[in-house]
């Protein structure tokens, strides 16, 4: 299944992340090897501090790992300036975040158009209005986000995530604040953007359900991968993680 | 309470000191004024102390009020045998004291500003220098000079040296240098001590004096003697003890510093701590929105109303405190700071005695900090207070406004009108300058606190405005910042408020110097009719044969010589006289004429003169009515006005006599300036350099032509506008540290913000400059408006004193100037916060609560 690792949107070898030093030293993550090929719907799950989201941290550029390497794309992160890694997040690279994230005095357009402006990027109205249409919220273009719901403001969240067409869209949690109908809805998109556009998701979540959408189950247990499986159904990815957590 | 306060400045630590330096300064400017003022009060108190030891009893000329420049008044010498005379009177002798400074090596010792004094020698127990080296004079053409001033020239005693005289310059040699009282430094004063034979000579004082000093006999009270001898002498006199002498003398210099010096200076600290309490209220105001759930959470557990008040007005408290002590420290400063400021600007100095600190300055520094910090954090502390404790649990919960907030716009346009009123008023009204000066300038604070009121519904459409070209700007750095700077009105006006004030400030004087300049210029090329302008260098009069020597050049025409003295006259008060050659004068200047006409100036008799309008008007006086002048020595004589003219800047308000007319009343012989005129034809560079070596006896006068004479008075201007630059410039220097504070917290509230944006690919390098751009729209907007309120402000004022001949006019290029000192500024301010913000982890972003 990664046989063809090099061709991989996100690709990651003996990745260790470490916080501390000497006897108080904790590994966030310790030698995790893992491969996200293109068009792959992938969800990381675990218990609460097992290393989910510095491993996507670690991915993205966002946190710099103690040991290993990730490679975006192709490009290996390790060598990359400050510049050149915002640069490559700018263009490879899109955010979900849990928090939805969105800058309060922008409207939504402004909000999904706020990635490509930072880019310099000109002549992108259609763009973004195309992007706002395919999340459903064409007719509320010219709101902020406090005049909307979570879960529309979620989509926001998505569309600009989408609208630099990056290769690996990052998500922690996204349904975390959501009811599960709202909830839903986001995963269909992210799920959207795998089918018809090919993109590669890496979500992390906590809930089984949402999981079982995702071609991919990793799972994570003290900052390394334990469990590495295609097709789960939700009651196998329920019981996989209910015998990590001891709780 | 009190420990809570301080845990939460400790926890904000950068915020507090930052907020402290707001008020710091303009305490640091209060007391280094107060110090700066007492030092120099103190100085003068020492070199009068020093300039009557051994002076039981001095005896001098009467007069009813300080005298012009040229007046010197005389006692006859024959008075120092009577005053000998008198039982009780141990020893008494001559005291003369005239301005000539010293030419060494041809080159004339130039002391602009300090004075030039030449004193007789007076035997030893009136001696008020001690010597230093080598003797005091013995006999004529001999001289001892301060000793600065033979370190500064190079002089060794027995050198050569020059005296400029009345009568020219005398070569006398050096025998001796003295110190001068025991001041630190009595600025640029030169002191040059000559036999009295000698300076009598010089300057045509043969026979008289100008004061007799006497020592009593032992067990004779200065007291009484001063009653004895007062008994002995005509009433023209003036009998008094040394002690009494010396107090008068100080007490005229320390109650021009108190009255004039002291609050112009504080004006400037006041202005300071004007804008320092704006900074104060915003920041208080930012930070009691950020903390709305901390300040909730107090409420739930327990905490009134008032200790939530009380917790944030301690704050304040502290942070007064804090800048009060070190305030006090920095006014210290300061004050050596306004030394060297007076010293460059103005050359010659004033005398300064060293620092002293009082229990008065003291407790001034620390009730100013605590009392403006307090003050300006109380209105966020009744919002404060306004926090419901359902605000810790609710995320994005605001403080209810106060009913009476939707009133801020008409309150603030009120406090406008009202402003304006009283600097119309302050501009109409009669009374005195200072009185006059406060009225316009409290109008000036309303207008000011009233356009910081209603800066906020300008925020958008000025942010807009001035965000333009930074929208231009590729990435989105541009509009991001202005949106920023727009999300929040309030803040971004009180912190562009601030700077409002100061470059507003600035912006009113450069505009009013620059109609000040237009007006004397004009003057001068309206009245003058003359090509040549003959003057003092330190503002002296110059002696009477220099302007014969200027009539007898080849080339020169015409010469008008003008006397002036002050006088008094019942309805226009204090009036200045000018006496002049009534033929000369006509074909010399040029007037306006309201009654009358050149003729009655050209055929001008003896018992006549011409008034000026403002004369005329305040005296009650037309044409063919008498006016009755006094002079300081007490005598009058009335005279009968021949015509009115106007002319609003060079002899405003002013009264012109003929020179027999004049001389009637006043002893003043020396022309405080002469006009010259060339030969039709003369080229007037020419005969400038032929009047320059006439006058080479009189090192003291210069000749200029008009043009250079007019840009003497413009750079005069300047040096003054400079200082108030300097002054103006720290309010200027204060508000960038609230541009600092707002930024500071404004991204320490967005911190998830910029992590978001940095996670979605914006560089470093576009976050520092949405950062720096947010405070140039912030600075760009204070610059804005205070350049408008500063010209508006101006041009209200030139109105009001359109009357006084003062015009308006827009100095362009300082304006422009300002703008981009402005827009530096907000590009200083923002470095460091700048720096913080990209110092900041992207993951801060991801990281929930
Ligand atoms: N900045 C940090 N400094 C020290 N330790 C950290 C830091 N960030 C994370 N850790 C530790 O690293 C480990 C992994 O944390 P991480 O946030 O990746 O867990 P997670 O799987 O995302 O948990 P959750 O499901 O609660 O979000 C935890 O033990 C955490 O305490
Ligand atoms: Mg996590």
């Amino acid at each position: 299944m990664q046989s063809d690792s090099r061709d991989a949107a996100v690709l990651a070898e003996g990745l260790g992340r470490r916080y501390g030093d000497g006897e108080a030293a904790i590994d966030a993550l310790a030698d995790v090897s893992i491969a996200f090929p293109r068009g792959q719907f992938a969800a990381v799950m675990g218990p609460s501090g097992s290393g989910k989201s510095t491993l996507l941290h670690c991915l993205a550029g966002l946190d710099r790992p103690t040991a290993g390497a990730v490679v975006i794309d192709g490009t290996p992160l390790a060598g990359l300036s400050d510049r050149d890694l915002t640069v490559l997040r700018r263009s490879a690279i899109g955010f979900v975040f849990q928090s939805f994230n969105l800058l309060p005095m922008l409207t939504a357009r402004e909000n999904v158009a706020l990635p490509l402006r930072i880019a310099g990027t000109r002549d992108s109205d259609a763009r973004v209005e195309a992007m706002l249409g395919e999340v459903g919220l064409a007719d509320r273009a010219g709101h902020r986000p406090s005049e909307l719901s979570g879960g529309q403001q979620q989509r926001v969240a998505i569309a600009r995530a989408l609208v630099t067409e990056p290769t690996v869209i990052f998500a922690d949690e996204p349904t975390g604040n959501l009811d599960s109908a709202s909830g839903q809805e986001i995963l269909d998109l992210l799920r959207r953007a795998v089918d018809e556009r090919g993109r590669t998701v890496v979500m992390v979540t906590h809930d089984p359900r949402a999981a079982t959408i995702a071609d991919r189950v990793v799972l994570l247990s003290d900052g390394r991968v334990v469990l590495d499986r295609s097709g789960m159904d939700a009651d196998e990815i329920y019981d996989a993680v209910r015998t990590l957590d001891p709780a | 309470m009190i420990r809570l306060v301080l845990a939460g400045l400790r926890q904000r630590k950068l915020r507090a000191a930052l907020t402290a330096i707001a008020i710091l300064l303009g305490v640091a400017m209060v007391t280094g004024t107060l110090v700066l003022t007492s030092q120099i009060t103190r100085a003068f108190d020492e070199i009068f102390q020093a300039a009557n030891s051994g002076v039981d009893v001095r005896v001098s000329p009467r007069t009813d009020f300080e005298g012009g420049l040229s007046n010197v008044p005389t006692l006859p010498e024959s008075m120092v045998a009577q005053v000998r005379g008198v039982e009780g009177v141990r020893a008494a002798a001559p005291e003369l004291a005239a301005l000539g400074s010293p030419v060494v090596n041809g080159e004339y010792v130039q002391s602009t500003g300090a004075p030039s004094f030449v004193f007789s020698l007076t035997p030893d127990p009136f001696r008020s220098t001690e010597l230093a080296s080598g003797a005091y004079p013995a006999r004529n053409g001999e001289v001892a000079v301060n000793e600065a001033l033979a370190a500064n020239e190079g002089l060794d005693l027995g050198d050569r040296l020059g005296i400029a005289t009345r009568d020219g310059v005398k070569q006398v040699t050096l025998t001796g240098t003295v110190t001068f009282a025991n001041v630190s430094s009595i600025g640029g004063t030169t002191i040059v001590i000559a036999t009295k034979d000698d300076v009598q000579r010089w300057f045509d004082l043969e026979g008289r004096v100008n004061s007799i000093a006497v020592a009593a006999q032992p067990g004779v009270t200065p007291q009484a003697l001063a009653r004895r001898i007062a008994a002995n002498l005509p009433a023209t006199v003036e009998v008094r003890t040394g002690q009494q002498d010396a107090a008068d003398q100080a007490q005229q210099t320390t109650e021009a510093i108190n009255t004039f010096l002291r609050p112009a200076l504080l004006a400037f600290g006041v202005i300071a701590l004007f804008v320092g309490a704006f900074i104060i209220f915003n920041t208080f105001s930012i930070t009691v929105a950020q903390r709305l759930r901390e300040l909730g959470l107090l409420r739930t557990i327990g905490a009134s109303r008032r200790q939530v008040m009380a917790s944030v007005v301690g704050e304040a408290l502290v942070i007064g405190l804090v800048a009060g002590v070190v305030g006090l420290v920095a006014g210290y400063g300061f004050a050596a700071l306004l030394v060297w400021v007076f010293d460059t600007l103005l050359p010659g100095g004033i005398p300064v005695a060293g620092a002293q600190i009082s229990l008065g300055i003291v407790l001034t520094a620390l009730l100013v900090g605590v009392l403006v910090s307090v003050v300006a954090a109380l209105i966020p502390a009744v919002r404060a207070s306004r926090v419901p404790p359902v605000a810790a649990l609710r995320e994005g919960a605001e403080i209810p406004r106060g009913r009476l907030s939707r009133f801020t716009p008409l309150l603030a346009g009120l406090l406008a009108v009202g402003g304006i009123v009283l600097i119309v008023v302050g501009l109409q009204s009669e009374g005195g300058a200072t009185r006059r000066l406060l009225v316009m300038a409290l109008g000036a604070l309303l207008v000011f606190l009233a356009i910081g009121g209603l800066l906020r519904y300008l925020v958008p459409g000025l942010s807009r405005l001035i965000g333009w070209p930074l929208e231009r700007t590729p990435g989105a750095s541009g509009s991001l910042a202005r949106q920023n700077a727009t999300r929040n009105p309030s803040r971004t006006a009180a912190t562009a408020a601030a700077l409002m004030i100061g470059i507003g400030l600035v912006s009113f004087v450069a505009v009013f110097a620059q109609g000040l300049k237009a007006s004397v210029t004009g003057a001068i090329d309206d009245t003058l009719r003359g090509d040549l302008i003959i003057s003092g260098k330190s503002f002296q009069p110059i002696p009477a044969a220099s302007a014969a020597a200027v009539r007898a050049t080849p080339g020169v025409a015409d010469v008008v010589a003008v006397l002036t003295d002050e006088a008094r006259s019942a309805g226009a008060g204090r009036t200045t006289v000018f006496g002049v050659d009534p033929g000369a004068a006509a074909r010399g200047l040029s007037f306006e004429w309201v009654d009358g006409s050149e003729a009655d100036l050209r055929g001008l008799g003896p018992g006549q003169v011409v008034v000026e309008q403002d004369f005329a008007d305040s005296a009650g006086v037309g044409v063919g009515d008498p006016v009755t002048l006094r002079a300081s020595s007490g005598a009058r004589d009335t005279y009968r006005v021949a015509g009115v003219f106007r002319d609003r800047i060079l002899f405003e308000g002013g009264v012109i006599a003929s020179r027999t007319g004049f001389g009637r009343l006043f002893t003043a012989r020396d022309p405080i300036f002469v006009l010259a005129t060339v030969d039709p034809g003369a080229d007037p560079v020419a005969v400038k350099d032929a009047v320059a070596k006439s006058l080479a006896p009189f090192p003291a006068a210069e000749v200029r032509t008009n043009a250079e004479y007019r840009d003497e008075i413009s750079s005069r201007v300047d040096s003054i506008l400079y200082l108030l630059y300097v002054l103006l410039a720290m309010s200027v220097v204060i508000s960038l540290f609230g541009i600092v504070n707002t930024l500071v917290l404004s991204i320490t509230e967005r911190t998830r913000e910029i992590g978001m944006l940095r996670a979605i690919g914006l560089t470093r390098s576009q976050l520092r400059r949405m950062v720096r751009y947010e405070s140039v729209i912030t600075s760009g907007i204070g610059g804005v408006i205070g350049i408008i309120l500063g010209v508006v402000l101006a041009w209200v004022f030139s109105l009001g004193l359109r009357d006084e001949g003062i015009v308006f006019r827009i100095p362009w290029t300082q304006l422009v100037v300002f703008l981009v000192v402005a827009v530096v500024a907000g590009v200083l301010a923002a470095v460091l916060p700048a720096r913080r913000a990209a110092r900041l982890d992207p993951l801060d972003a991801l990281h929930y609560e």
